[in-house]
Order: structure tokens, then sequence, then C-alpha cells
């Protein structure tokens, strides 16, 4: 019997041997890895009544106290992750702390999700971890903690294909707006999407980013992309174990099957207010009056998309405030070595600790009622920043180009 | 509560398609319980905060509590709700709601038989919905009984402290 790729990762996770799932069946799985945020850390990690004296394995769990905070913004805040530090170190688990950057980035560059592995974090974006052929799903509830499992309603996947090239000044990050925009956020509720094609398979893993965490905003419960050899050789070197890669058969089923080509997406695209759906090529928002501009967040602060940034910047000034958030110190090393900050800097652009930057305004960045915010992170949604605010989306280049002009800007300007 | 009927009976609060998490819980009021309580749902439904009642319905269309994991349904259950119906829910959700205890069905085009004000009353063990203000009948899919144990107890926490045995757990 033929199975998708996560129906296999399910399976191979089972807590009791099974040899067939079907969509809709539940599995009790156990998990490779598990985390939360600080953003849940503000709550009392353990519940009222409650201490855990022991943890299912703490080396497969992690706190990340960098993911919506680049630093503490409050006293309050800096006692809550002073706790929560302690709290880690009592049961043994391994904290990230402020400024190494965004959750999902740092536990697919430090090889923590890998080919075949099932990761229960909390937090939307978990789907990411399909661009290294992981399965990732939000959700860290306490019993996860204390046993290591986790239950699944197995999802149907739908396979979305994209082939060909994109054209000159069309990002990934435009590509997948184009999608969003063309299918909207119902497309896909509740399922898996495998991401394929010749264009997927071409890019670079961290360009493979905004696929994957976006898929949550196509309603995926999950994504995944088959491991090839751009994955492995990415790999090598930041996963620490041995693994073995999971693929769909060839005959698998997939609920429903999407066809794209990378050069229909013909403008770069942007997403306009009140979510990610309402997008528009460029020449329809042209001009649009921006207050802020940020580039980062977790499909849009990889080494790639800061140096689409810095191409468009180079030797030009910005006329509005402009926040740069490489994704993980990665990221922010590389920018570094490369001379990036250097042209940021000259910009007027300010940088910032690494962290998923103003997608929500929890830490920096707030906007008074009325102002407007243009980022390269995935959602645009009303309630993630300020009532009367409204924020647009488009990639970094079309980022950094609004940024120079202060309103609504075509990159493919500046290239 | 084995054996006893699980009934949730009350008047329906009613949102369409797409409704975001943030949508219903603003980042603005993150970090302050009592805030957001006092404002939950109001930028969808403006009286929802002030007028919800325990025992009232809450019923979306497709892809409910979209977008961010935050856990608006346990939030949803604070202000009173009994059960969650709608024609599709996120999967961030749907687990939310487990975690919980509180019920969400997803009943799909049924859901367009449920309008804003409605009387509905849920048989949470069987599934079975009726519209006492249309007399319309709905049968939802029930949970399977593991999930009905957790919540049954009230959600995972309660179901821990049910089983603290099984944990390595102080109860304080």
């Amino acid at each position: 019997m033929p199975f998708t790729a996560i129906e296999k990762i399910l399976m191979n996770h089972s807590v009791t041997p099974i040899d067939k799932v079907s969509p809709g069946d539940f599995v009790i799985t156990r998990i490779d890895f598990t985390g939360r945020h600080e953003s849940d850390g503000k709550k009392p990690i353990e519940p009222p009544g409650i201490q855990i004296l022991e943890v299912f394995d703490p080396k497969k769990i992690g706190i990340f106290l960098s993911h919506h905070f680049c630093i503490p913004q409050s006293d309050a805040a800096a006692q809550n992750f002073q706790n929560t530090r302690e709290w880690a170190a009592k049961l043994g688990i391994r904290v990230f702390d402020v400024g190494t950057g965004i959750l999902h980035i740092q536990v697919m560059e430090q090889g923590i999700a890998y080919p075949g592995a099932l990761c229960a974090v909390g937090d939307s974006h978990t789907t990411g971890y399909g661009a290294v052929g992981a399965m990732g799903t939000a959700g860290a509830s306490l019993d996860i903690w204390l046993t290591g499992e986790n239950w699944y309603r197995v999802p149907p996947t739908h396979k979305y294909i994209i082939e060909g090239k994109t054209r000159h000044g069309i990002y990934p990050r435009d590509v997948i707006q184009y999608i969003v925009g063309k299918l909207g956020m119902a497309a896909s509720v509740y399922k898996a999407i495998e991401w394929d094609g010749s264009y997927i398979h071409s890019l670079p893993v961290p360009l493979r980013f905004p696929f994957t965490m976006m898929t949550v905003e196509l309603g995926g419960k999950t994504s995944f992309i088959r491991p090839d050899e751009i994955t492995l050789e990415w790999l090598k070197g930041r996963v620490k174990k041995p693994y073995q890669v999971v693929e769909s058969d060839p005959d698998a089923e997939f609920e429903k099957i999407f066809n794209f080509d990378a050069s229909e997406v013909t403008e770069p695209q942007v997403a306009t207010p009140p979510n990610p759906e309402h997008t528009k090529p460029i020449s329809e928002v042209l001009g649009t009056p921006v207050n802020q501009v940020t580039i980062g967040g977790c499909t849009g602060s990889s080494i790639y998309d800061m140096r689409d940034a810095a191409k468009v910047l180079k030797g030009r000034e910005v006329k509005i405030r402009t926040l740069i958030i490489p994704g993980t110190r990665e990221v922010m090393r590389q920018c570094g070595a490369e001379g990036l900050l250097q042209i940021f800097a000259d910009s007027g652009a300010n940088v910032f600790p690494s962290f998923c930057g103003t997608c929500q305004t929890h830490c920096l960045g707030q906007l008074a009622r009325g102002e407007t915010q243009m980022h390269c992170g995935p959602r645009n949604l009303t309630g993630r920043q300020a009532e009367g605010a409204f924020a647009y989306l488009g990639s970094p280049a079309t980022c950094a180009a609004t940024a120079i002009e202060g309103a609504i800007a075509d990159p493919r300007n500046y290239l | 509560m084995q054996g006893e009927e699980w009934i949730v009976e009350g008047n329906v609060w009613r949102v369409g398609d797409n409704v975001n998490t943030e949508s219903i819980y603003s980042t603005q009021w993150h970090g302050k319980k009592e805030v957001v309580l006092a404002h939950l749902g109001e930028l969808v439904i403006p009286d929802f905060p002030k007028k919800v009642k325990q025992g009232d319905i809450w019923v979306a269309g497709v892809n409910f509590a979209c977008s961010s994991s935050r856990d608006v349904a346990s939030l949803l259950k604070e202000k009173g709700i009994g059960a969650i119906l709608c024609h599709s829910s996120s999967r961030n959700n749907f687990r939310n709601a487990v975690d919980a205890g509180i019920p969400c069905f997803e009943i799909g085009d049924e859901v367009k038989k449920i309008s804003m004000g409605d009387r509905v009353r849920v048989n949470v063990r069987t599934g079975e919905i009726k519209n006492l203000t249309t007399g319309a009948e709905i049968k939802a899919q029930p949970y399977p009984d593991f999930l009905m144990e957790t919540l049954e107890a009230g959600g995972v926490i309660p179901k821990i402290l049910s089983r603290k045995s099984e944990y390595k757990i102080k109860v304080t």
C-alpha cells in the first residue's frame, strides 16, 4: 500500500507498531522534539497546582526566549525570562536565550529537525520543518513534556507542484504570496502540504522556508519537501545523528494536486490588509504611503533575503523607519562577514538582534493608530498590531525599495 | 461523567470564514489576562465580551481560528462558551480545544443552518446538534473515546491531575 511522506513519518513514530494509516485515523506517536517560546513563558509554565519533577527527555526539549522578543522589553519580561531560565536549568532543558533568533530557523539550522523527524513545538510556524524533510506541527502541551507522546489525526496530503523559473525581480516570497492570493487561506485546511516541482527543488534550503512556513497561511497542518541533494548538503555538519530520509511513494494518494509555473508570477506580489489572501500585483498598490519597513521574519530573514535587501539598499538612503532583523545569529554573522551590516548602516536602516520581527508587534516596532508598516514576514492579519494600524507584505527586495521611497515601490527599478 | 449526558444549550455567537486567532485575542492585549478577557472577541463581534452567557455557543465558518496557534479555545471557554461549532477548524484550534476541554465540532456546510442569536443544543457525546430556533437537526462526527476522555476531564491539565501517579509531577 502506498503512503505519503507524512503518513510514513506518523507510522514510523507510532507508539504501537502499525503498518498502515489512512487520513482521519488517530495515531499516538513518540516525538523527537518539543519546545515552546517565550510568549507561552509569560503564562506559568507549570499550571497552578503542578510542579514538574522530570520531563520525558530534557535533550529533546527546547525553550526559546529568542523568538518573539529580541531582548526583554520591560522589567516584568526580564523577570519572566529569568524565572524561565532557572526553571529550565533545574529540569536540564536547554534555553535558546535572547538574541539567538527565530525558533524554527534555529531548529533547522542546528539539525534538531532532520529528515524523517517528528516535532511538536508551540508555535504555528512549526510547519516550516518540512523544508528539511521533517514533520512539524504546533502545540506542545504539558502531557507531551511529561510523556514524549503526542496524538495526531492523520491529515490528507495536498501536493503543490511549482515548475519553471521566476522572472527578473521575482523572489520565492513573491511566489508563495501569489499562491496564497490565488487559492486563499482555506485552500488546504487541516491538510499536509507537500511542495514539489523543479522550482522548489532548485531553491537553497532557506528560500524554501517561505513555502513551508506559509503552509499554515493556506490552512495547512504541516508541510513537507522531499529532501534532495541541496537539502542533504545543507544539513551536513548540522545534524549530529544518523537519519533516514522519508519520501512519498510514487503512487501515494494526494487528495488534491495544484500546479503552478513560477513564471506565471509576472510582478512582485504585495499582501494588503486585512489578511494574506488579499494579494495584489505591485502595480495596483504602487505609491501607497508606508511609515515603517521591517526586513526580517521567518519568511524573510535568511542570508539570501539579507543579500537581496542589501542589493537594493547599497549606496541609497532610506526615507522611513527601517528595521533590519537577520533571522538568527548564524545569519547575523554571515551578514557581518559579507559587509551587509555596513550597507544597512550606511543606508540609515537600523539593525536589531535576531528575533521574528514586527509581523506581530510584541517586542518593538509598534505602530501608532493609522500607521502602516510593510514587512516580509508571513502575516498581516487584524489583531497582530495596534488597532487602527495596518500591514502590507512583500519580498525583502520590495520592502527595501519601499524603505527608500517611503511608499510601496517596485524593486525592479533598483536591480 | 460516565453514563451521564453532556448537553450544551445556549445562544449562538456567529462569525464567518477564516476568522483568525488574533482577531479574537489581539496582540495588543497580550500578557494581561484580565484585559484579554475583557476584550476577547470584540474585534469580530463588538458585544460579545460584555453579553456572552454561560453555555452559549460559538459558531464559525471555514478555517476557524486560523493563523497563530494562540489558544482562543480556552479563553472562549473561560468566557462561558460551552461548545464551538464550525465548518472546519484550523488544526491548532482543534488541538487547543481538546487541551482546554471544550468540544469543537466540524460540521461542514451544515453550519449554514445556524445564525447569530439562534438557540442551539449540542449533545457532546453523540455529536447530535439541534437548532431549537429553526428545528434543523445536524449530526456531527463524535470524538473518539480517548479524546472524549480528555474533554470530559476538562482538558489536558485536569486529566493529568486525575492520574497524577502516572506522571513525574508533584501536586502542590
